[in-house]
């Protein structure tokens, strides 16, 4: 609109003469190229094949998403609700994870990595194992609660955003709840379609629930490692407000925003539906938690964690279970959406998609510099960890994300072949290790220790030679023995 | 006492000179620019991936053949992945932090390679690029070196200074580095102690008021200080400068140009004769103080901008219409909920609006601190510390630390009072503008900068400071926030996309 015009009249009168100028120096989408002959027939699929850095004693990926669907490809499948209730997950439910296979006596063979073989399926098999995907143009109407014909895997929206993206699916190193997560963060996204809409038929509701969804930025912004219970309490409050708002959104299921949907419980507050309302503001909450994450822990990592403290507390509240279980899952979604090397995607960075796998932002077409989207993962594993890492053992209340999904993350990470490795990986595990090493030394005892040894000792020194953001996970290495006498080397 | 006065800067600052094609930016243009460029690409995404034949076979495990919903044609699509478009990777040339080399490259001793590291720099910036090879090089070069705030002219000398340091000797002052005020004097001391967490042997001591003990020496190879004290010290004796390499003065242009400090650096420069090498960074040199540290950094490297290069693309710059000068509280208030705010710095004129605002702040629940003048060296340095671990999120200040502050967190500033200077603020202040929203915007981050203004004389002044930089200013209303709000957003959007791209 006007701004842009302004800008773009800048751009044109600039000395270097240019608008124009980064038009002509773009180069021209490359044609496909010959396809490569495909890579020689792997042995035989293995759909029963450990997702990376899965204890193996736990379940195998029991994901709905990853199993074979029986739905043809143009046909929406059944309805989310169904969909999601009929292949409850366990992930969440998951203890700690046994200590045998981290407890081997000897650091030095990678307590995460399968034989680099194993990673790299043929490329016809995960064809047949793919969820059905929805096609991208039906977005039903903006009516929540959900219609009976709503489509539980929804377009992927940063997919969508790149012409000829593929979607990450295939691998057997993504974690269970990767692409549930997508969906998630889909249903999100329609719920705030839908209910941004019905607001502006109402231009004095509108003012009000504006003015109440801004106060959730400010007092997290003021969180401190100090005084957080009061800032707490603020955002506290501002949820509470918009459960008890009478307003003309109804009521939706939560377990369209849900991993691992409960069944009712006894004395639950919620056992039915929640108020549409509520899960909007839930969800802007989540947005405003990883934008400050994204923002603050980018350069200050000890940031993130004043900022997980106050969410997984938030998300713990009685207040606002349903059936008894957080509603995390919808911050969850989020980070899954924007820091995607988390869950197991891998990318080449030199490539449209694979920077589209990665969470690679762009902004009007084109990549945000790599200082950003570097800055910006470097927050969001910081904050990652500082969701993860939180000792609930004295706690009452359960651990809505116990500290095995942080495990995972790392061990995800650092399974990554030394050919399918980026920058956004280590950047990634830097931040997830960056200031946490003493909590993740409580939780796992000397397993961490083997585990940090892997993450910033073996797994960098296979990286390409002359990468920086490898090269200072290393340097971590060192400064952990140098400040605080750790020594994994 | 090292407060920098900006009446009597402002008195003798004379405007920049026009443009013309001599005064080209980075005038010591190193031939490998030109040379190296067949290999950008490579470079600059920390390329990880292997050579393309393999991609191709990489991309296949990868994408698995989901096409068909998005409108592909098939698993034949799988078999390639477009590649990013080579604008996009080498990034902006035009960009302050654009640049081809790594660190490596520029011969940089593995030691300080791994402080570099550790604090997140990746690839040396624009400025960095083109003087560090000038400034490691043998025998030792003056420089003059100007780039824009926040892109690295501190790392840049602190790698210098380590690099000219005989390890042998810890406790003899080799390297001295002067700073306008205290803040920064402490500032620059932490990069030192950064950058060379891995050097083994290094000592550094800060010389600002009540650091030194009077008639202990000063035993440390790196000696960061502001003028007076340092003066002092060697006036005392306290401070052995026989052996002193190098000598280097941040926001050279402040010191230089105001006469108590200027006279004070003079004095030191004087005491140090058998100094090798002397540098001058700053991203602001006025053309008659220019003129000036041609003198005082003889036959030095130059680098210069254009006044149009000096503002920084990341920082949105935006002014707020308010109803008084009353109604500027309510309207701070509200900003918060705008953006995503990680730090915030509040710039006022007078030290008694500085106070009134935290109270108020405090009241609201923010954590705020306030600095002027009015208060105590030490204190200073306690409460800036507690902003810069992020105790304190908010900071409201005068034009004491309008310059060289270096929090990276902070994402907002606010001018809460125009930049004024000459006779009773009689004209704008540009320069402490610009160094005022460089607070925000560090390392091509994404900032943002609003300017209060609710009276003629205060949008007249913005006016002028917008049309001297040639920047473009964005109205923000208070009247609907939810229009505000998407303003705001669309415009730190399109400085995002900006920082990328090749739009001066």
């Amino acid at each position: 609109m006007e701004l842009d015009e302004l800008r773009l009249k800048k751009r044109a009168i600039g000395p270097k003469g240019t608008a124009g100028g980064r038009k002509a120096r773009r180069i021209p989408k490359i044609p496909p190229r010959l396809p490569t002959p495909p890579p020689p027939p792997v042995q035989k699929p293995r759909p029963s094949q450990t997702p990376a850095g899965q204890p193996p004693s736990t379940n195998t990926p029991s994901s709905d998403s990853l199993k074979p669907q029986p739905t043809s490809f143009g046909q929406p499948p059944a309805t989310t609700l169904n969909h999601v209730q009929q292949k409850p997950q366990q992930q969440i439910s998951q203890p700690t994870p046994t200590p045998n296979p981290f407890s081997q006596p000897k650091p030095t063979p990678n307590p995460f990595s399968q034989p680099p073989t194993q990673s790299n399926p043929p490329a016809t098999f995960p064809a047949q194992q793919r969820p059905a995907q929805a096609p991208p143009t039906t977005i039903p109407a903006p009516t929540f609660p959900p219609q009976p014909t709503l489509n539980p895997v929804q377009p992927v929206s940063q997919a969508s955003k790149t012409n000829g993206q593929k979607v990450e699916s295939s691998a057997s190193h993504l974690l269970p709840e990767t692409n549930r997560l997508l969906e998630i963060h889909g249903n999100l996204k329609r719920l705030r379609k839908y209910i941004n809409a019905g607001l502006e038929q109402d231009p004095p509701f509108k003012k009000q629930i504006g003015n109440l969804r801004r106060k959730l930025k400010p007092p997290l912004g003021q969180l401190t490692q100090n005084s957080k219970q009061n800032q707490r309490e603020k955002i506290v409050n501002i949820l509470l407000e918009s459960l008890a708002i009478p307003n003309q959104f109804g009521l939706c299921d939560p377990a369209m925003f849900m991993l691992d949907p409960p069944e009712p419980q006894e004395g639950a507050r919620y056992n039915g539906e929640m108020p549409s309302l509520f899960i909007y503001f839930v969800s802007h909450f989540a947005k405003a938690v990883v934008g400050q994450w994204a923002q603050e822990a980018s350069t200050k990592p000890t940031a993130a964690l004043p900022i997980g403290v106050a969410a997984v507390s938030i998300f713990a509240r009685p207040d606002f279970l349903w059936r008894g279980k957080p509603l995390i899952d919808i911050l969850l979604a989020k980070i899954r959406h924007e820091c995607p090397v988390i869950f197991g995607l891998r990318g080449n960075e030199k490539t449209e998609e694979g920077r589209a796998r990665l969470g690679w932002k762009r902004e009007k077409g084109v990549w945000f510099d790599e200082q950003s989207h570097m800055d910006r993962m470097t927050g969001l594993g910081a904050g990652y960890a500082s969701l993860c890492l939180r000792d609930f053992s004295k706690s009452t209340m359960k651990h809505p994300w116990p500290p095995t999904h942080y495990w995972q993350a790392i061990a995800v990470i650092v399974s990554t072949p030394p050919n399918e490795t980026s920058s956004t990986q280590y950047t990634v595990l830097k931040a997830l290790i960056n200031e946490n090493e003493g909590s993740f030394l409580k939780f796992y005892g000397s397993a961490a220790r083997a585990a940090l040894r892997v993450a910033l000792v073996d797994f960098p020194s296979q990286a390409p030679k002359g990468n920086v953001a490898a090269a200072s996970l290393q340097v971590l290495a060192d400064q952990m023995a140098q400040n605080g006498g750790l020594r994994v080397r | 006492m090292s407060d920098p006065k900006p009446a009597s800067l402002a008195d003798r600052i004379t405007q920049p000179a026009p443009l013309d094609g001599a005064s080209a930016s980075f005038t010591p243009v190193s031939t490998k620019t030109a040379s190296a460029s067949a290999s950008w690409a490579d470079e600059v995404a920390s390329p990880t991936g292997p050579p393309k034949t393999e991609e191709a076979s990489l991309a296949d495990a990868q994408v698995d053949g989901q096409v068909e919903p998005l409108g592909g044609s098939g698993l034949h699509d799988a078999t390639y992945e477009v590649e990013v478009k080579l604008s996009d990777l080498q990034g902006d040339a035009n960009s302050p932090l654009y640049s081809i080399q790594s660190f490596e490259e520029l011969g940089i001793n593995p030691e300080i390679l791994k402080g570099i590291y550790s604090m997140n720099f990746k690839k040396p910036s624009k400025i960095q690029e083109k003087a560090l090879p000038l400034l490691i090089r043998d025998p030792p070069t003056n420089m003059i070196a100007q780039s824009q705030s926040g892109t690295g002219k501190t790392a840049a000398f602190v790698i210098t200074i380590l690099s000219r340091l005989d390890y042998t000797k810890p406790e003899q002052p080799q390297a001295l580095c002067l700073a306008p005020s205290r803040e920064l004097a402490r500032q620059i001391e932490g990069v030192v102690r950064s950058i060379g967490q891995f050097v083994n042997g290094l000592t550094i001591q800060a010389a600002v008021p009540g650091a030194v003990e009077r008639g202990a020496k000063v035993k440390a190879m790196v000696v960061v200080g502001t003028p007076g004290t340092v003066m002092d010290l060697i006036k005392r004796r306290q401070f052995d400068t026989s052996q002193m390499k190098i000598l280097c003065l941040d926001e050279a242009d402040n010191m230089l140009d105001q006469q108590g400090l200027g006279d004070q650096c003079l004095r030191v420069k004087q005491m140090i004769p058998a100094v090798k090498q002397i540098l001058l960074f700053s991203a602001t040199f006025p053309e008659e103080v220019m003129r000036y540290a041609k003198q005082f950094s003889p036959s030095a490297n130059s680098i210069e901008l254009k006044r149009d290069e000096l503002t920084v693309r990341g920082i949105s710059q935006m002014y707020m219409d308010c109803p008084s000068d009353d109604g500027k509280y309510e309207i701070l208030a509200n900003l918060y909920g705008l953006m995503t705010i990680g730090s915030s710095i509040i710039f006022v004129k007078k030290r008694e609006t500085a106070d009134n605002i935290s109270a108020r702040l405090i009241g609201d629940g923010h954590q705020v601190v306030a600095v002027h003048g009015a208060f105590e060296g030490a204190e200073r340095d306690s409460i800036l510390e507690q902003f810069r671990t992020g105790q304190s999120k908010v900071l409201i200040t005068t034009n004491v630390l309008a310059r060289g502050i270096d929090v990276s967190s902070v994402s907002m500033v606010i001018n809460y009072d125009i930049p004024m200077k000459g006779r009773s603020d009689s004209e704008p202040d540009a320069e402490t503008y610009l160094h005022r929203i460089g607070r925000t915007g560090r390392f091509g981050r994404v900032g943002v900068s609003i300017s209060f203004v609710f009276d003629r004389k205060s949008y007249v002044a913005l006016q002028q400071i917008a049309t001297h930089y040639g920047i473009d200013l964005i109205r923000l209303d208070t009247d609907d926030w939810d229009t505000t709000e998407k303003i705001v957003k669309s415009v730190i959007r399109s400085s995002r996309a900006g920082t990328n791209m090749n739009n001066n």
